[in-house]
C-alpha cells in the first residue's frame, strides 16, 4: 500500500502539489482562527451547589442544609469526590466528577438530586447550581475608582454595576462579571425600637404592613364607549417620600407612618466584602469567560468596550482594565514558544545545509516542517484543540523529527539519482525516485510506529497530567503522521522537480569525511575491546541512575505567571472593617517593594461569587515590574515582611492559576494539603494544631497554616418555648420576628431608569447595639397593654461556635496546608510523614491523608512508569515481529538505557528534580533512541543481504560509517530544535516543556555517542549468529 | 452616714482580702489558637482553656505565651449556674498532670454558666472567669 501511495504521488504530481497548496492555505487560515490559551482545558468537571441559608450558624447549615443535600449526591455515577463548606448562612458543595465525564450530563444528574433533596430542606431554602466554570475562567480584573475620592463609593459601584457590567456582559464569551467594593445602593428603612414602643406598635404589625409596601394589582377591564380599558391599581413605591408616607398602624386613632418610626435613607447594602486598588478604595470587577471561549479575543473586546464607554462616565471616574489580564500571560507564553519554534526551524535548516551541503536538498527536506505544522492545525480544528503551550510544545519536540523521514528519503533519492547518471543505461528519473523512496519506506514507517507507540502512555493518563500532556501527544503524533505522509508523497514529487537533471557527482563534504574517518578510528579501537566498551557503558548507566537518588520529586515545574496572588487570612470572627485595615496595611507593605507595580485587593465575598470566603480573608493580586530581583526573592521578602507585621495572620503566597490548580487537586489553595478526618470538631482542631507544631521546623515548607476552622463569638437567643407560649407566641414566630428585626429583609424593589434597587427593612443600629438593647426589643403587646420583650421569652447569651465546617466525602475534615520553597515536594512530604508518625497520636476514628500536588505526583508517576513499561514491551513485540529474532530485538532495546544516561545527567545539572514533565521526556526518548538503533542495525543486515557483505569487522565499520550522517543529523536536528527550550527555564509558557527538552537533548547526546560506539560493538560481539540467521531466513522467504 | 462609711470600708476590705477580680471575657477575635480546640480566655498572667463535651469538663491552664502549665501550679474552683432559675451547683474538679477534669449533668438544660475561680498557688492571686457551656453540642 505504501508503494502505491508513492506511485500515485509521482503519477499525479500536480495533484499532490495542489492538495499541498490547499492544505497550506486552509491550514494557514485555520491557525489564525484557532482559540488561543495558555493550557489545554484542565478544568475538572465540577458542579458547585450554593445554598443561601438565611444567616444560619455553620453547625445548623451543616446539619440542616449541607448534610441532606450531600446524602443525595453520593451515588451519582461518575462522582469522585464531594466537598462542602458550611459557613455563616451559606452552604457550598463541590461535586467533583471523573475527568472523562461530560459536564452538562453531570449538571443534569445533580439537578435531579437537588430536586429530591429540596423536600428535606427547611422552608424557603433552595439550592442553586453555580455556572459552568473553567479553571482558567477568571480572565481579567478591572478596577473602578474615584480619582481623589471625590465621588461617593456607592456611585462608583452604581457605575460599575449599571453602566459597565451590562455592556461587558454582552461581549460574546463573557460568562459573568462579579463586582466587589464600593457599596450597592439600597433604600433602607431603619426602624427605631424605642419609637416603635412609643407608638405602641409591634414588630409583627410593622412586618405585616411592610410586606405590602409596594404592590401593583390589576382591576380587570372597564368597557367604555365600545372600548376596553385595562384597570391598574398602582401602589408601588418610587422614592424615599413614598416609603416614608407608608401607613403601618394606628396609635390612639392617629395613623402612624414609616417616617414616624424609622429613618429612611439611601445607603449601601450590608457589605460582606470590599475591594481596593493600590491601597485606595475601589470596585474590583472580575470577568469570567465561558468554557472554550478565546481569552485573547474577549480581552480585546473588553478594552474596546471600555474605551467606548469611558467618555460617557462622570469626570473623576477611573476605569483601569489592566489590573490583571490573563491574556498577558497567554501572549507572553505563546509568543515565547512560537519564537522558539522559529529559531528551532532555522537551526534545523543550518544543520541540513552543513550535512547535506546542498541547498536544493535542504529546501526539499525543510518543506516538511511548515507543511506538517499546517496539516496539524487542521487536526487541531478536527479535535477541537486550542493553540496553547502544550500543543505548541508537541510541535517543538517534533520539529527535529519532522525532517527525519524526508532526510532519509531525499538522501536515498539523491544517492540513487547520482548512481543513475553514472549508469550506462540510465532509467527514467521518476522510476529511480520511486525505487529509492520504496527502498527506505519500511524503516521510516517502522520508526514512526515505534515513536507513536511510546506516546500511548500519555493518552492513558487521567487527571491534570493527562489533560496537559494528551494534547501535546496529539500535536506531536499528528505532526509526525503528517511528516510521514509528506515523505511518502510531497518529498518524492519535489525531488522529481528539483533534483531532475541537475544531480552532480557530489561526494561527502570535508566535514562529513572527517567525521567518518574519526568514526572508523574509534570503531577500529572499540570493536576488539568489546568488554571494556560495554563495561564503561554499563558503569555510566549505573552512575547516572545513582544520581536520581539525589534528585527531588515534584508534580509539575513551577509556573511563571507574571503575577502573584497573596491570601491574607485574619483570625475568623474579625469584622470586615478590621479585616479591611489589615488588607490595606498589607497593600502598603507590598507597594513599598520596588519590584511591585500594582496591587488589587478583594476582602470577603462579592454578592454573586461562588467562592465562599469569609470577611477575614483578603486576596491580593500583585503585578510586577519586569526588572528587579528574581521573583522568588521578591516573594520571600514579601512573605517575611508580612509575617513581621502580622504575626497572627496567615499568609499564603502563590500565583492565580497555580492557586486554582492546587484548589482543583486538593480543594486547598496550596501545594501541600494534610487533611485530618474525624467527627468531633474540637478534636480535629486540637490535632491540627499538634500536627502543625510537629512539622513547623521542616526545611523547605513555607506558608504553613491550619485551616481557619476555629471558634468565633456568637450571641444566641434561645427561645424558651414554655415561656413564649404564655404570651401566645410560638418559637417559630419569635425567631421569624427576630430575623426581620436584627437581620432585616428586602420588602420591595424600586425601579429607577431601568435600574432596580432593594427596599430593605431592619432595626436601626441603636436597637441592635448591645445585648441589653436586643433583650429589650418588644415582640408583642398583650391586650392588657403589657409589652412582651425578647428577654421574657428567650435566654440571650454569648457563646463560641465554629466559623465554618468543612467536609469531604461525607466526613468532617480540617486541613493543614503549606507551600514549598527551595526544596522538592517528595522530600518534604517524606519528612513530614515521618514526623507525624512519631509525634502525633490520633484517637480512634481519626486519620490523616496527604493531598495536593503530592497525591497527584505519586499517582501520575506510578501510571507513567507502568504504561511506559507496557509500551517498551510493545516496542519489543514490534521489533520481534519485524526481525524475527530475540537477539536483534534485545540489541536494539539495549540502546534505551544508554539514552537515559544523558537525560538523567543533564536533568541533574539543570533542574535536579524529577517531575511528570521530565518523565514524559524519558518516554519520548525511548522512541527516538530505539529509532537510531533500528536505522543502524537494519543497515548492517541490508549490507549482508543485498550487498554481499559477510559478518566481518569491515562490514560493521562500513555500515556504521554509512549510517553515521543520518544518525548525527537526526540527533542534531532534534537537539538543536529543542535548544531554545533548554535555555528558557522558568520562562512563561516554557515551564512544563523545559524539563521535557532537557531530558530529550541530554538523552540524545548520550544515545548518539553510545550508538556510534556501543551499538556496533555489541552487534559485533553478539550479533553474528542472529544476523546470519536473519539474512538466511529473509532469502528463503524471498525464494518462497 | 457613719454606718454607710463603715459598711463601704468593710466591703472594700473584704473585696481586697479576696484579691479576686473578673477575668477578661473577650479576647481579640481568636488571635490565640486553642491548643485543645476549646474556648480560651485570658487572665493577667495566664490563660484558661475549657473543653466541654456532654457532661465532661476539662480545664487547661497556660501561661501568657500559651505554654502549658501543670495543674499543680493552680487551684481551681468551679460552679455551674443554670439560666432563669439561677440555681448554682458546685462541680468537683480532679487535678490531672496537665489539666483539671470534672463532670456536670445539666439535666437537659440548653446551657449553663461555668464559673471558675482560678488561684495561682505561688502568688495567691485569684481570678474569676465565666464560660457559657452548651452541654448538648
Amino acid at each position: 500500500m505504501l508503494n502505491q501511495i508513492i506511485r500515485f504521488a509521482l503519477n499525479h504530481r500536480l495533484l499532490v502539489l495542489a492538495i499541498t497548496a490547499l492544505s497550506v492555505v486552509f491550514g494557514g487560515a485555520t491557525v489564525t482562527s484557532l482559540p488561543i490559551d495558555v493550557f489545554p482545558d484542565i478544568t475538572k468537571p465540577t458542579v458547585t451547589i450554593m445554598t443561601e441559608s438565611h444567616g444560619m450558624a455553620p453547625e445548623e447549615v451543616e446539619t440542616r442544609v449541607t448534610l441532606p443535600v450531600e446524602s443525595f449526591l453520593n451515588g451519582i455515577p461518575g462522582v469522585e469526590r464531594v466537598r462542602s463548606q458550611s459557613g455563616v448562612g451559606l452552604s457550598v458543595i463541590y461535586v467533583e466528577f471523573d475527568w472523562g465525564t461530560e459536564i452538562y450530563r453531570n449538571r443534569q444528574l445533580v439537578q435531579e438530586k437537588i430536586n429530591l433533596a429540596r423536600e428535606r430542606l427547611p422552608k424557603d431554602i433552595s439550592p442553586v447550581m453555580g455556572p459552568v466554570g473553567s479553571l482558567m475562567g477568571q480572565i481579567q480584573q478591572i478596577a473602578v475608582y474615584s480619582k481623589d475620592n471625590v465621588i461617593d463609593p456607592m456611585e462608583v459601584r452604581n457605575i460599575a454595576e449599571w453602566v459597565l457590567r451590562p455592556r461587558l456582559m454582552t461581549i460574546p464569551g463573557v460568562a459573568q462579571v462579579i463586582s466587589i467594593g464600593g457599596g450597592l445602593k439600597q433604600y433602607q428603612i431603619r426602624v427605631s425600637a424605642s419609637k416603635l414602643n412609643l407608638h405602641q406598635l409591634t414588630m409583627e404589625q410593622v412586618d405585616e404592613e411592610l410586606a405590602q409596601i409596594s404592590q401593583n394589582t390589576t382591576g380587570g377591564f372597564l368597557e367604555k364607549d365600545g372600548q376596553e380599558y385595562l384597570v391598574r391599581n398602582i401602589g408601588i413605591v418610587e422614592n424615599l417620600d413614598d416609603i416614608k408616607g407608608t401607613f403601618v398602624g394606628l396609635h390612639f386613632g392617629k395613623p402612624v407612618l414609616i417616617g414616624d418610626i424609622a429613618e429612611v435613607t439611601e445607603a449601601p447594602r450590608l457589605k460582606r466584602g470590599d475591594g481596593s486598588f493600590n491601597g485606595k478604595p475601589a470596585v474590583v470587577m472580575t470577568i469570567q469567560k465561558q468554557p472554550g471561549a478565546d481569552t485573547v479575543t474577549i480581552t480585546k473586546a473588553i478594552a474596546k468596550a471600555i474605551n467606548e464607554i469611558r467618555p460617557s462616565l462622570p469626570a473623576g471616574i477611573v476605569v483601569n482594565p489592566d489590573v490583571f489580564k490573563q491574556s498577558d500571560f497567554i501572549e507572553a507564553s505563546i509568543d515565547g514558544i512560537v519564537g522558539k519554534l522559529k529559531l528551532g526551524t532555522v537551526l534545523v535548516f543550518v544543520v541540513l545545509l552543513v550535512f547535506l551541503a546542498n541547498l536544493r536538498m535542504s529546501i526539499i527536506t525543510i518543506t516538511a516542517i511548515p507543511v506538517s505544522f499546517l496539516v496539524t492545525a487542521l487536526v487541531f480544528r478536527l479535535f477541537g484543540l486550542s493553540v496553547n503551550t502544550m500543543t505548541l510544545g508537541g510541535l517543538a519536540i517534533a520539529i527535529g523529527e519532522l525532517v527525519d523521514d524526508s532526510i532519509v528519503d531525499v538522501e536515498n533519492v539523491y544517492r540513487r539519482l547520482r548512481e543513475n547518471t553514472k549508469s550506462l543505461r540510465p532509467r527514467s528519473v521518476l522510476k529511480v525516485i520511486y525505487d529509492a523512496s520504496s527502498e527506505v519506506r519500511n524503516s521510516i514507517v517502522l520508526a514512526t510506529v515505534i515513536i507513536a507507540l511510546v506516546f500511548l502512555p500519555l493518552f492513558s493518563l487521567d487527571g491534570l497530567e493527562g489533560r496537559l500532556f494528551a494534547p501535546l501527544g496529539v500535536a506531536y503524533l499528528s505532526a509526525l503522521a503528517a511528516s510521514l505522509l509528506v515523505s511518502l508523497t510531497l518529498t518524492p514529487v519535489l525531488c522529481s522537480f528539483f533534483l531532475r537533471g541537475k544531480v552532480n557527482a557530489h561526494g561527502d563534504t570535508k566535514f562529513v569525511l572527517w567525521l567518518k574517518n574519526l568514526d572508523k578510528k574509534i570503531l577500529e579501537w572499540a570493536l576488539p575491546r568489546s568488554r571494556l566498551v560495554i563495561g564503561v557503558a554499563l558503569s555510566l548507566f549505573a552512575a547516572s541512575m545513582s544520581l536520581t537518588g539525589f534528585m527531588g520529586r515534584d508534580f509539575l515545574p513551577k509556573f511563571n505567571e507574571g503575577t502573584a496572588m497573596i491570601a491574607i487570612i485574619a483570625p475568623p470572627g474579625i469584622s470586615l472593617a478590621e479585616s479591611n485595615k489589615i488588607g490595606a496595611a498589607a497593600e502598603s507593605i507590598m507597594l513599598a517593594i520596588p519590584e511591585i507595580r500594582s496591587v488589587s485587593r478583594k476582602t470577603g465575598r462579592a454578592e454573586l461569587d461562588e467562592h465562599a470566603a469569609g470577611v477575614h480573608v483578603s486576596e491580593i493580586d500583585v503585578d510586577f515590574h519586569e526588572k528587579g530581583r528574581p521573583r522568588e526573592a521578591v516573594l520571600n521578602d514579601l512573605r517575611t515582611k508580612l509575617k513581621e507585621k502580622f504575626p497572627t495572620v496567615g499568609v499564603n503566597v502563590g500565583q492565580p492559576i497555580s492557586h486554582l490548580i492546587d484548589h482543583m487537586l486538593s480543594g486547598v489553595n496550596a501545594a501541600l494539603a494534610i487533611k485530618i478526618f474525624g467527627r468531633d470538631l474540637n478534636v480535629l482542631r486540637e490535632k491540627a494544631i499538634e500536627l502543625e507544631a510537629a512539622i513547623a521546623d521542616t526545611n523547605g515548607i513555607v506558608d504553613l497554616r491550619v485551616e481557619e476552622q476555629s471558634l468565633v463569638p456568637q450571641v444566641k437567643i434561645h427561645v424558651m418555648r414554655d415561656e413564649a407560649a404564655r404570651y401566645g407566641l410560638s418559637a417559630g414566630q419569635v425567631t421569624k420576628l427576630l430575623e426581620v428585626a436584627f437581620n432585616g429583609e428586602v420588602v420591595a424593589q424600586i425601579l429607577e431608569d431601568n435600574r432596580s434597587y432593594e427596599v430593605f427593612f431592619q432595626f436601626d443600629e441603636s436597637s441592635r447595639a448591645s445585648i441589653e438593647n436586643m433583650q429589650k426589643t418588644v415582640l408583642k403587646i398583650m391586650p392588657t397593654g403589657q409589652k412582651v420583650t425578647v428577654e421574657m421569652v428567650a435566654d440571650v447569651y454569648e457563646v463560641f461556635g465554629p466559623n465554618e465546617i468543612n467536609r469531604e466525602n461525607g466526613q468532617r475534615r480540617i486541613v493543614i496546608s503549606g507551600n514549598l520553597s527551595g526544596r522538592d515536594l517528595g522530600g518534604v512530604v517524606k519528612e513530614i510523614q515521618d514526623k507525624v508518625r512519631t509525634k502525633v497520636e490520633f484517637p480512634e476514628g481519626y486519620y490523616v491523608v496527604y493531598g495536593g500536588q503530592f497525591e497527584s505526583q505519586q499517582a501520575a508517576t506510578n501510571k507513567i512508569v507502568l504504561f511506559g513499561l507496557i509500551s517498551i514491551l510493545g516496542i519489543a513485540l514490534i521489533l520481534m515481529n519485524n526481525y524475527q529474532s530475540k537477539a536483534i530485538t534485545a540489541q536494539i532495546m539495549v540502546t534505551i538505557p544508554f539514552a537515559f544516561i544523558g537525560g538523567v545527567l543533564l536533568l541533574f545539572f539543570t533542574d535536579r528534580s524529577i517531575t511528570v514533565a521530565s518523565l514524559v521526556g524519558f518516554i519520548t526518548l525511548c522512541g527516538v533512541a530505539s529509532r537510531n538503533a533500528i536505522m543502524m542495525i537494519s543497515h548492517y543486515l541490508h549490507l549482508m543481504r543485498y550487498e554481499n557483505e559477510s559478518f566481518t569487522r569491515d562490514m560493521i565499520i562500513r555500515g556504521s560509517q554509512e549510517r553515521l550522517v543520518p544518525v548525527l543529523m537526526t540527533a542534531s536536528v532534534t537537539s538543536l530544535a529543542l535548544i531554545p527550550l533548554i535555555f528558557s527555564k522558568g520562562q512563561p509558557g516554557s515551564e512544563v516543556l523545559h524539563p521535557v527538552a532537557v531530558v530529550i537533548v541530554g538523552g540524545l547526546l548520550s544515545s548518539t555517542i553510545l550508538d556510534i560506539i556501543v551499538t556496533p560493538t555489541i552487534f559485533y560481539r553478539y550479533g553474528r549468529q542472529s544476523a546470519e540467521k536473519y539474512v538466511k531466513l529473509q532469502s528463503i522467504e524471498q525464494e518462497i | 452616714m457613719r454606718n454607710l462609711v463603715i459598711a463601704l470600708a468593710l466591703l472594700a476590705f473584704s473585696s481586697s482580702a479576696l484579691m479576686a477580680h473578673e477575668g477578661h471575657d473577650h479576647d481579640a477575635p481568636t488571635t490565640i489558637k486553642a491548643p485543645k480546640g476549646g474556648v480560651v480566655k485570658s487572665l493577667d498572667a495566664s490563660r484558661v482553656e475549657v473543653v466541654a463535651k456532654g457532661k465532661s469538663i476539662k480545664i487547661y491552664l497556660y501561661d501568657r505565651d500559651m505554654k502549658p502549665a501543670t495543674a499543680g501550679e493552680f487551684s481551681v474552683v468551679a460552679q455551674a449556674e443554670l439560666p432563669r432559675s439561677k440555681k448554682v451547683e458546685e462541680i468537683k474538679l480532679e487535678p490531672n498532670d496537665a489539666f483539671f477534669e470534672g463532670a456536670y449533668d445539666a439535666k437537659g438544660v440548653h446551657r449553663y454558666k461555668l464559673k471558675l475561680e482560678v488561684t495561682h498557688s505561688k502568688t495567691g492571686e485569684t481570678d474569676k472567669l465565666t464560660f457559657n457551656v452548651e452541654p448538648r453540642k
